[in-house]
């Protein structure tokens, strides 16, 4: 029989060595038994990560296009009730955000929370009327510019196409749990990297079953695959990158069913993680922080967001979902004291119309609000109060803020990093917003 | 002849001069005789692409240089672009169709007037593709077939095997996709039907184990296997339905399958004004006086025209406001939702759409679903011969059946004959499957398989069969629920533009989730012994050596194994089930040995990679 042990493994151009895997495994128990839940600072100095900090980021992207305009209200132009009669929100029923004139939803009390917090203060960033050059009102088209980074190609940057996570991943982290994925399958946003960031659905069913009848079998034919992985000299095409995924697969099941099974959810009478999409992802995203896994940014998301038709309830839907699954784990993060190393930032695709459809719902636009909570952020509105004349005459909202600018200095504030260097492309609007502190 | 950079005139020399002449004043008109201004130097130089990786298997799309400053004159390139690669001296455009092999090399392209000039560096690799046309390949191959298989199949399929070796591929393809119709697959569906409850009222979940169904039983795997093309292209999903609308979506899967080879435009008039879709995208919902433009949108962006590709914003709300007059109504009789043409709030203004005018039109809906079709049918490139629509649907076919960036002249090719063949599909799979180019090397790199590729061909390679339901009595979760739980439940797309492609599907979560799904059906023994399900039929002969079976498993599997991978399976199945690592030769008679390690052989080789590619 012809057991693996690994010596045969080939030396792959991406993807994890079988030695990092085993070294950043001991590192990972010893992090776990020496310092309890929280593992905290030996990773980063076994890992050998090149940021000196152990600061956090987590990526949710609403896919579809949530409507910026209902989510934080601008009751005080007029023109927003005007041209949508029936999927307006009240002014008396926003929350206050401390801006003249605009309101949350109020489905999105955890946000507020995070705004009113009487300890720490605001820690919520609004930015007014994001996007990009040139709006493109393709779902597909937008999703790609941001998961790029890029908006006119690639053809005149000096970096390959690839996703700017997967970038942020090759300059600032070594292996692939530097940047995760949670529950969205594997995003444009992480393509491209070398260091081949994990990509995980549900850490739960993340390990491999056993044949019912013949269990002790089981090892035996993993060991097989595993052979036959490490042995495996692809043509150079995509049987490579199934064998990069196969042997990652087969590489992080133990790490993962570890951060499982040491999980502390959250105590009894505090906010608990809901069963929703977001809910779980944002519980597995805990586990993965608690077993000390040494991750940079997480990226994770969920869709439902397009309401061409009955937005106030559909939309109001997603919004609770996030809402839910937000409270919970921005209490998780606080009672656990990572809210200071927590960066949380939402995305969308773009805004839609300004004014409602037959269907009581609107559709695709451009300008939209984007958030940025955490225990570093400096709390505000940020980017310009929608005027009566563009709210009156456009059919959609422009672009103040170039959304790269709110991740270049993430990049740089936040992670210490160089944010020209992950999102080079020359924009037309160029702003230092000064949301972090 | 080129200039030689001393030649030139430092533009910041001359920068004066140009100040100069600009103070001058204007002068009056018909001043003749004097000297004219003297031009700016070009001040920059850039190509749409600068780091361009060209193939040999076309023409490249032309790569247009930006200038700032003066116009120039004149562009010159050193050292010599490949062959084939011109640059035009007049505007700097470089294009062609490249002819050999050439590595990646840097070239420095000068612009110049007479005031001055600039270089820009290209940097060009010339990658070695034998462009294949839609020529029958001749002499083809049991390894050909095979791969054909492999490819349009599910996998290895027996029975096609034999009935192409009997025949020949074109004439199997003749009968195959001849019965790609109404009532060719009609036992098959009323088996399927068989399974659910009530059709009147089925479940969601009920939906989309009738289509796998039909995918695992399916008499024609070709059928099955474009009809899931189709379900991804034009992507509609249950999940938008009500209760009482599920029913529609039969209708919408019998559209979808019935016409897998058939009739584009048929195709498009029946998909704007399925039931299922114009709830999936609002058709149902776009009025008179606020047409929604999402079904119009995704008509022209994802499946007849693709993106930004020869149509505009006003022809999106164009589209949505002549297909709008539809509406859902409740049928109270009969307790179920239908769609009804309600001409109150068709909107009839008048509308110009791809450039046509659409004014007065009578007799809605037949007739404007039919124009509309037809304008965007017939929607051409300015000066060109082929539209726009036929290239996205073929193109649409041969990414999923070729490879990955079809060559224009591929694509125009089988468009064109897209065309003249007044829409048929059939002749056009026909002449691709049978072509040079299906069988060039570069299709022959494969594509990822999906979930549904990977667990069903599975299904259909080994008869490995559990329940499709997660109520059952074997107490499984049951085929759909894992299929959907790897995002690719058939009858649910997860977007408007269908299922993840390529490499999307490689990732860690992905790989273990199928590796569970095999496994899943490795476990149902109770159940495949209730069926009479026996898999001592993929032994190559009853009393089989393990190297025999390890070599008819890797054919079937279309996998190529390494001799240490030959040894590692070889080995694997000489090995004690028990754990121990004592050697325990196989013997194919013993019952336990099929059970345990025959079992364990296709869970192994379904993790190979060469398997994860079709």
């Amino acid at each position: 029989m012809c057991k693996n042990n690994g010596t045969r493994r080939r030396a792959s151009k991406k993807g994890v060595t079988r030695r990092d895997v085993i070294r950043y495994g001991v590192a990972s128990s010893l992090g776990i038994a020496a310092l309890g839940p929280l593992g905290k600072g030996i990773l980063q100095e076994a890992s050998g990560a090149p940021l000196p900090n152990h600061k956090r980021c987590v990526v949710i992207y609403c896919y579809g296009g949530y409507d910026g305009l209902n989510m934080v209200v601008p009751h005080g132009v007029q023109a927003y009730y005007d041209r949508r009669p029936n999927i307006a929100i009240d002014s008396i029923d926003t929350l206050d955000i401390g801006h003249t004139g605009y309101g949350l939803n109020p489905g999105l009390q955890a946000m507020k929370d995070v705004h009113d917090d009487p300890v720490r203060g605001n820690q919520l960033a609004v930015f007014q009327k994001v996007g990009y050059p040139d709006d493109d009102l393709s779902h597909f088209n937008s999703q790609d510019f941001y998961s790029w980074g890029v908006r006119n190609g690639f053809g005149n940057l000096t970096i390959p196409e690839s996703g700017w996570i997967g970038r942020f991943a090759d300059a600032y982290t070594t292996d692939s749990l530097g940047a995760v994925s949670v529950g969205v399958g594997r995003p444009l946003d992480m393509e491209g990297s070398s260091v081949n960031p994990l990509m995980v659905d549900r850490l739960t069913s993340f390990e491999f079953d056993e044949d019912n009848e013949y269990e002790a079998n089981h090892q035996l034919r993993i060991d097989a695959v595993q052979s036959i992985l490490a042995g495996y000299s692809g043509s150079g095409g995509l049987d490579d990158g199934a064998q990069q995924a196969l042997q990652q697969a087969h590489d992080l099941t133990n790490q993962i069913q570890m951060a499982v099974d040491n999980y502390t959810p959250p105590a009894a009478g505090q906010p608990q993680y809901p069963g929703s999409e977001p809910g779980r992802d944002l519980e597995d995203i805990m586990r993965m922080i608690q077993a000390g896994f040494d991750t940079k940014i997480f990226y994770t998301g969920f869709g439902g967001w397009d309401n061409h038709s009955n937005l106030i309830n559909a939309m109001g839907f997603r919004i609770g979902r996030l809402n839910d699954a937000l409270a919970a784990f921005i209490a998780h993060c606080q009672a656990l004291n990572i809210w200071d190393d927590m960066l949380i930032c939402i995305e969308s695709e773009f805004g839609r119309r300004i004014f409602e459809n037959g269907s009581f719902g609107d559709d695709h636009g451009h300008g939209n609000v984007f958030f940025a909570m955490g225990g570093g952020v400096n709390g505000g509105y940020y980017g310009p109060d929608l005027t009566t004349n563009e709210m009156e005459n456009n059919n959609w909202l422009g672009y103040d803020i170039d959304f790269r600018d709110i991740r270049k200095e993430m990049i740089n504030d936040w992670f210490g990093g160089d944010g020209d260097q992950i999102l080079p492309e020359p924009q037309e609007i160029n702003q230092n917003l000064g949301y972090l502190l | 002849m080129r200039m030689d950079r001393t030649d030139r005139i430092n533009p910041l020399l001359y920068l004066p001069l140009l100040f100069a002449l600009a103070a001058l004043p204007a002068c009056g008109g018909g001043g003749g005789g004097e000297p004219p201004p003297a031009p700016e130097p070009p001040l920059s130089l850039s190509y749409d692409d600068g780091n361009p990786v060209y193939r040999t298997d076309g023409s490249i799309t032309p790569n247009n240089p930006t200038t700032t400053g003066g116009t120039p004159d004149v562009y010159e390139i050193q050292p010599a672009l490949p062959t084939g690669l011109t640059i035009d001296p007049g505007t700097g455009v470089i294009y062609g169709a490249p002819t050999t092999q050439t590595p990646l090399a840097s070239y420095t392209v000068t612009a110049s007037n007479v005031a001055g000039s600039v270089d820009a560096q290209v940097n060009i690799e010339i990658q070695w593709v034998d462009f294949k046309s839609i020529a029958p390949q001749q002499g083809l191959t049991d390894a050909d077939i095979r791969y054909f298989l492999e490819r349009t199949h599910f996998g290895f399929d027996q029975t096609a095997y034999d009935a192409i070796n009997g025949s020949a591929l074109d004439t199997y393809l003749d009968t195959t996709l001849a019965a790609i119709n109404d009532t060719g697959t009609a036992a098959l569906e009323t088996a399927a039907d068989g399974n659910v409850d009530d059709l009147a009222f089925p479940e969601e979940s009920e939906l989309a184990q009738w289509w796998l169904y039909c995918v695992q039983e399916s008499p024609n795997p070709l059928q099955e296997h474009l009809a899931l093309h189709w379900h991804d292209h034009f992507a509609c999903s249950t999940d938008v339905l009500r209760d009482q609308s599920h029913y529609w979506y039969f209708q919408h899967m019998d559209l979808i399958r019935h016409n897998a080879a058939g009739n584009v435009r048929t195709i498009a008039i029946d998909v704007s004004r399925d039931w299922s879709m114009l709830e999936y995208l609002d058709g149902r919902d776009s009025t008179k006086s606020s047409p929604n433009e999402n079904y119009g949108r995704e008509y022209l962006e994802l499946f007849f025209l693709g993106v930004n590709n020869g149509y505009d914003q006003a022809d999106i709300v164009a589209a949505a406001a002549l297909f709008s007059g539809y509406r859902r109504t409740f049928n109270q009789a009969l307790g179920q939702d239908q769609i009804i043409w309600v001409p109150g709030q068709h909107n009839d203004d008048d509308w110009t759409f791809l450039g046509v005018d659409f004014t007065g039109v009578t007799n809605p809906p037949a007739d404007i679903y039919e124009q509309i079709v037809d304008v965007t049918l017939a929607h051409k490139p300015q000066g060109d011969t082929i539209g726009y629509c036929s290239r996205w649907i073929v193109r649409s076919l041969l990414r999923r059946y070729c490879y990955e960036n079809p060559a224009q002249e591929l694509v125009d090719q089988l468009a064109e004959m897209l065309e003249a063949n007044n829409w048929e599909l059939t002749p056009v799979i026909k002449t691709m499957l049978l072509s040079e180019a299906f069988y060039s090397n570069l299709s022959r790199q494969g594509f990822s398989k999906t979930p549904v590729e990977h667990v069903m061909g599975f299904v259909r390679l080994t008869g490995l069969e559990m329940p499709l339901e997660r109520n059952n009595t074997y107490g499984t979760a049951g085929l759909d629920t894992l299929l959907r739980d790897m995002g690719n439940r058939v009858s649910q797309p997860p977007v408007v533009d269908g299922w993840p492609e390529g490499e999307s599907w490689y990732s860690a979560q992905g790989m273990v989730d199928r590796a569970n799904a095999i496994n899943e059906l490795i476990n149902q023994r109770d159940y495949q012994t209730d069926n009479g399900i026996d898999i001592t039929g993929l032994l190559p002969s009853p009393t089989a050596t393990a190297q025999e079976v390890v070599t008819a498993i890797a054919e079937r599997f279309q996998v190529q194994l390494t001799p240490e991978e030959n040894t590692t399976l070889v080995d694997f199945l000489n090995t004690s089930d028990s754990g121990s690592t004592t050697e325990e030769p196989w013997d194919a008679t013993n019952p336990t040995h099929i059970d345990s390690r025959l079992r364990g052989l296709l869970y192994i080789i379904a993790q190979h990679p060469q398997h994860l590619l079709r």
